[in-house]
């Protein structure tokens, strides 16, 4: 079974993560911008930060046979540094049109304050403007009123819901963002959030219309494993795999296919990687044997 | 009609949407500030197709009269249009480059460092194709080091000798580098040589297209050295170290070939280059399968 992540940090993930992504049958993910961590202090930070995410972390996936796509945007967060903020926000539009760049995102609530509202609103324009669709991150903490809350602002804006993906949702926010008709998406964390089991319940009763599931695998405890682990489970439960595939890979394809930017003949034939020139110490398969010298169909002239 | 003119006339009859092509040419003559500038060499991800470019004889043999030079393979006809946006904006210094990089992704990069080399003012350029080559994408080292002339006429010794270095060392096929013989020189060839020592020690292999570098450098105690790895080394790196061998003046290298019943036939070096690429193609293949 072939799966897309549509949300995970590979930034802050290793080459193990890429191995075991690949061989679980991971064939695309999407970086959404996100914060570090920790808060950046200078608005070069956050343009090597974007500049990494639509040029060389899409090399170093490509390299696993990973098609690596990314969103755009000031997190929550981050937007309370108002001066810096401001900053952030003219250096946007030079990478929201880039190749891989699939949304506006992910953007939203953090603390509700004044200046998240302010930024939150100022991208909802920009992905107007760029014909993006939005990844609307909600909120940790007053976690129902914050999702209630994105959605009437994009509502306000005149937004369509189909081309928005609000994240990070559980059993209290799910009925009415489906109602709404928003794409609803799920992190499946390891301890918090949602895990597998109740994901699974979720599934059983929502179904697969408009819902899909991600890891967002970052610095902290995660698993990039999320998605094909929760796939497993779903079909050992006796889930359909029309269902499964849905939730695992084709909600996701059609929600972010809407920018333009990605479509499923970008892996269907292999990504491009030349793992030729991986023989070389300074790659991230430092020494290893490359995958092809394992190949027996290889002739040996 | 100057290159600049002739590639917008390419680009503009390319442009089979009236909107599209109105933007474009509209664009091409406004540009007055950098951000603009940006925007608009973004922008051409999102208006304008990718289509592999499909000039005909005479207007390829137009472009070959206005530079000699120009390097026609694989321009796409996004590509070309940003191309032409780089020769027409008036304000194109050092800074506008370096920021437009700065914020590039491969894709762009890759555009950028291809029509550096036919700009007006491209010998301003140097530092920043020099620091391109530190790139570790490989698309993005490819557009500088191979089929570019920019490095063969504007890098200093040293800097030549880091791309072909590097070159080697991400089996790039180094016979696409322009000029690759006239600046080979002895300092290279030694470093190649003591590169080919630590893969030797590590059982690993080098591409058989490190010997071209070797050509006119070998020492007694080299050939000596190279001799005992023959044995080991794959029939490709045999054929290219033997080739370089019989190259050589050095009589205790003539006396060994001539007791040795190898034949080396007479295969060229782009042929040994374009062979090993193509072997590696095809294993890369396989393995995607």
């Amino acid at each position: 079974m072939k799966f897309i992540d549509p949300h995970i940090h590979m930034t802050s993930r290793t080459t193990n993560d890429y191995e075991a992504m690949s061989k679980a049958g991971i064939v695309a993910i999407i970086e959404p911008a996100f914060w570090l961590g920790q808060p950046r202090t200078e608005v070069g930070s956050f343009k090597d930060y974007f500049s990494s995410i639509v040029g060389w972390e899409a090399f170093r996936a490509s390299q696993f046979g990973i098609k690596h796509y990314c969103t755009i945007g000031l997190n929550s967060k981050e937007a309370n540094n108002e001066s810096l903020a401001e900053e952030v926000m003219k250096l946007l539009p030079l990478f929201a049109l880039k190749d891989n760049v699939v949304a506006i995102g992910e953007i939203g609530y953090d603390d509700q304050t004044a200046a998240e509202d302010k930024y939150f609103r100022a991208q909802i324009e920009l992905a107007k403007e760029l014909e993006l669709p939005i990844l609307v991150h909600t909120p940790h903490r007053d976690k129902k009123s914050g999702t209630l809350r994105s959605m009437d602002v994009l509502e306000e804006h005149g937004i369509d819901p189909s081309t928005v993906i609000i994240d990070h949702n559980n059993e209290e926010t799910v009925e009415s963002v489906l109602e709404r008709g928003y794409w609803t998406a799920f992190t499946i964390y390891p301890n918090t959030k949602m895990g597998s089991e109740r994901m699974v319940a979720v599934v059983e009763k929502y179904g697969s219309n408009k819902i899909f599931i991600d890891s967002s695998a970052d610095w902290g405890v995660s698993d990039p494993l999320s998605v094909p682990k929760t796939a497993q489970l779903m079909l050992d439960k006796g889930i359909k795999s029309e269902v499964v595939h849905a939730v695992c890979y084709q909600n996701a394809l059609e929600a972010y296919a809407q920018s333009g930017n990605m479509k499923e003949s970008d892996w269907s034939n292999g990504v491009h990687f030349d793992q030729s020139v991986l023989y070389g110490g300074n790659s991230v398969l430092r020494g290893q044997n490359p995958k092809k010298s394992t190949n027996s169909d290889i002739v040996d002239n | 009609m100057r290159l600049s003119e002739l590639i917008k006339e390419y680009c503009l009859n390319e442009l089979k949407d009236e909107k599209t092509k109105n933007w474009f040419d509209q664009k091409l003559n406004s540009i007055k500030t950098d951000q603009d500038f940006f925007i608009t060499f973004a922008l051409i991800n999102k208006k304008i197709p990718r289509g592999q470019l499909q000039l005909n004889p005479g207007q390829i043999q137009n472009i070959l009269l206005k530079n000699p030079e120009f390097n026609i393979d694989n321009w796409t006809l996004d590509q070309l249009c940003r191309f032409s946006l780089l020769m027409y904006y008036p304000l194109l210094r050092v800074q506008s480059i370096t920021t437009l990089i700065s914020v590039a992704d491969t894709r762009e990069q890759v555009t950028i460092y291809k029509s550096i080399p036919y700009l007006a003012n491209a010998s301003h350029f140097a530092s920043i194709v020099v620091n391109g080559i530190r790139t570790n994408i490989v698309d993005v080292f490819d557009a500088i080091a191979l089929n570019n002339p920019y490095p063969a006429s504007n890098f200093s010794q040293d800097e030549w000798n880091q791309m072909v270095l590097k070159a080697i060392f991400m089996e790039r096929p180094i016979y696409q580098i322009k000029d690759v013989d006239q600046r080979k020189n002895k300092k290279l060839a030694y470093i190649l040589f003591d590169y080919a020592r630590e893969r030797w020690a590590a059982s690993r292999r080098v591409t058989p297209e490190l010997w071209r570098m070797m050509r006119g450098c070998l020492t007694e105690e080299l050939f000596l050295e190279m001799r005992k790895q023959m044995v080991e080394g794959d029939e490709p790196s045999q054929q290219a170290m033997l080739k370089v061998i019989k190259e050589s003046n050095l009589d205790v290298a003539q006396k060994w070939l001539n007791t040795q019943s190898i034949k080396t036939g007479n295969i060229s070096w782009d042929q040994i280059g374009s062979d090993f690429l193509h072997k590696n193609q095809a294993l890369q293949n396989t393995s995607k399968a």
